[in-house]
């Protein structure tokens, strides 16, 4: 691709731009509730603004150009990978990472259990392979980020609330402490009698119960991570949109 | 050897237009006329204010006229002639650059740290045969040189290896603690410099050649593109700004864009 000026008399003669860097990459993973309380309006809500937060995002120059998308789902079908529109199967060893610029929204249905954590887990293994593999082809990246978002509380299989997602918290401890990626824990909605306190657990100081499906505010928490993630900023984007957080281990 | 021509302009990045932020990026040059050298002597600064800090459009803005202000008081006293008194005089001028922007910094901060300034700055001096660039963070700068009758011009690339860390997207600032320990810098005698172009991390990806994540050379169409353009006497300045905003470049890096030109005749 070339640059070739246009609306000036003289100008610059055309410059190859093939070889130049790439934007440093920013890995963000998406992990939505799916399960069945999503039933109806609300997954209907979650479609529409999955649809126009993609659509945004295509057209956004500086941040299609720098995200990397992927879609972690836990409900229907129950935990689930997707590459843009497309499920990826369990067994597969495919990246649910699609370029920002590419990414399209699948059209998600609610159903089943809610085994947030198992998803959790996914969406970590995947940034884990993710920034092996951007490391392998000599590609910058910021702090890649998961948006947990979530009408409910973590289940065992035969839809209990169980306690057992306390078993994730040593290693999300650890994980924060080697800064591997940064965990923002959203409620949407009436959460149930409990769910605050997962969250707050899950993601100490980075979690926010949203009034309804408040994907505008999502993109928000992006844009500013990126402009502040870009120069190894200390502050954290989390603490400014939702002010009076405090993300555990600040100052 | 003919004098030396300088152009330049910042401009705010695509990320800063659409969140309302300012233009973080200053530049600023001085040709003098009156130090006792082989002819004028340039001095060219630029620099970035880090996005987080309140104040850092106003840090970039004094920090470029501080380091031109610190070269030509130097300078007014002697010229050096050798490689290691170019040294000494850009290690001494950075150091007083630092010095007075803290204070600087300090009295303006009003109780709060001269940190909310924090800025790179990047100096490049050309004089008679010798170029002098000093820099802290991840300013560069591109060196043409060509051979009278010789072949085509050949680019070079200055900069500041990069900070090492799984994000490494960390640099220094003259607020950093122990700055002057990461000062970067560099003196070369060539009669053939004939083209320099400083610019911030902005331009770092559309303007350099990557491999294995980090720059390794200059893109020689873009630094090709801009001294040429420049060296044209009826160049039209909008040229540079259409080139910093077009979508090729935006698309490599959205920050706060500079370029600062010098070229003879």
């Amino acid at each position: 691709m070339s640059y070739v000026p246009q609306d000036v008399p003289y100008s610059i003669s055309p410059i190859d731009f093939s070889d130049g860097g790439t934007a440093q990459r920013l890995p963000v993973v998406l992990c939505l509730d799916t399960s069945s309380s999503m039933q109806g309006e609300p997954i209907e809500a979650l479609n529409t603004e999955l649809t126009g937060w993609s659509r945004i995002l295509n057209n956004d120059l500086q941040l299609s150009s720098a995200v990397d998308v992927a879609l972690v789902t836990f409900g229907a079908e129950g935990v689930r990978a997707w590459r843009g529109q497309q499920a990826i199967p369990s067994n597969s060893t495919e990246s649910p990472f699609v370029p920002g610029e590419r990414f399209t929204a699948p059209k998600l249905t609610a159903g089943g259990v809610t085994p947030m954590i198992e998803a959790l887990r996914l969406a970590i293994s995947h940034v884990r392979r993710y920034k092996e593999s951007l490391r392998a082809n000599g590609l910058q990246y910021y702090r890649p980020l998961i948006f947990l978002a979530t009408d409910g509380a973590p289940t065992g299989p035969d839809g209990h609330v169980t306690s057992s997602w306390r078993e994730i918290l040593p290693e999300l401890a650890a994980d924060r402490e080697e800064k591997r990626y940064l965990l923002y824990a959203l409620g949407v909605g009436d959460l149930p009698p409990g769910a605050t306190e997962v969250l707050a657990s899950l993601a100490p100081g980075r979690n926010h119960v949203l009034a309804g499906l408040a994907f505008r505010e999502l993109l928000q928490v992006l844009s500013a991570s990126i402009d502040m993630l870009k120069k190894g900023k200390e502050e954290d984007p989390f603490a400014k949109i939702f002010p009076g957080q405090r993300p555990a281990g600040s100052p | 050897m003919s004098a030396w021509r300088v152009q330049g302009l910042s401009l705010p990045g695509y990320s800063h237009m659409r969140s309302g932020l300012p233009c973080q990026d200053a530049h600023r040059h001085a040709i003098l006329e009156k130090v006792k050298a082989d002819g004028p002597v340039v001095v060219l600064a630029v620099a970035d204010g880090a996005g987080s800090r309140s104040r850092s459009a106003e840090g970039a803005e004094m920090v470029v006229s501080l380091a031109v202000a610190a070269v030509e008081e130097a300078l007014s006293e002697y010229v050096p002639a050798d490689g290691e008194a170019w040294k000494e005089l850009l290690c001494s001028s950075f150091q007083a650059v630092l010095t007075r922007f803290h204070d600087h910094a300090t009295q303006l901060a009003d109780g709060h740290g001269a940190d909310d300034f924090a800025t790179t700055l990047t100096v490049a001096v050309l004089s008679g045969e010798w170029l002098g660039i000093a820099s802290l963070g991840d300013g560069f700068v591109v060196v043409r040189t060509e051979e009278p009758d010789g072949p085509a011009a050949a680019f070079h690339l200055v900069t500041q290896p990069p900070v090492v860390g799984e994000y490494s997207n960390q640099t220094v600032f003259v607020t950093s603690a122990g700055a002057l320990e990461s000062l970067y810098v560099c003196c070369i005698q060539d009669a053939c410099v004939t083209g320099l172009m400083l610019s911030t991390d902005g331009l770092a990806q559309p303007a350099l050649r990557w491999a294995d994540g980090v720059p390794r050379r200059p893109n020689t169409s873009f630094a090709k593109g801009v001294l040429d353009f420049a060296e044209k006497s009826d160049a039209d300045p909008r040229a540079l700004a259409q080139l910093l905003l077009s979508d090729d470049v935006v698309r490599r890096n959205a920050d706060d864009k500079t370029l600062l030109l010098a070229v003879r005749g």
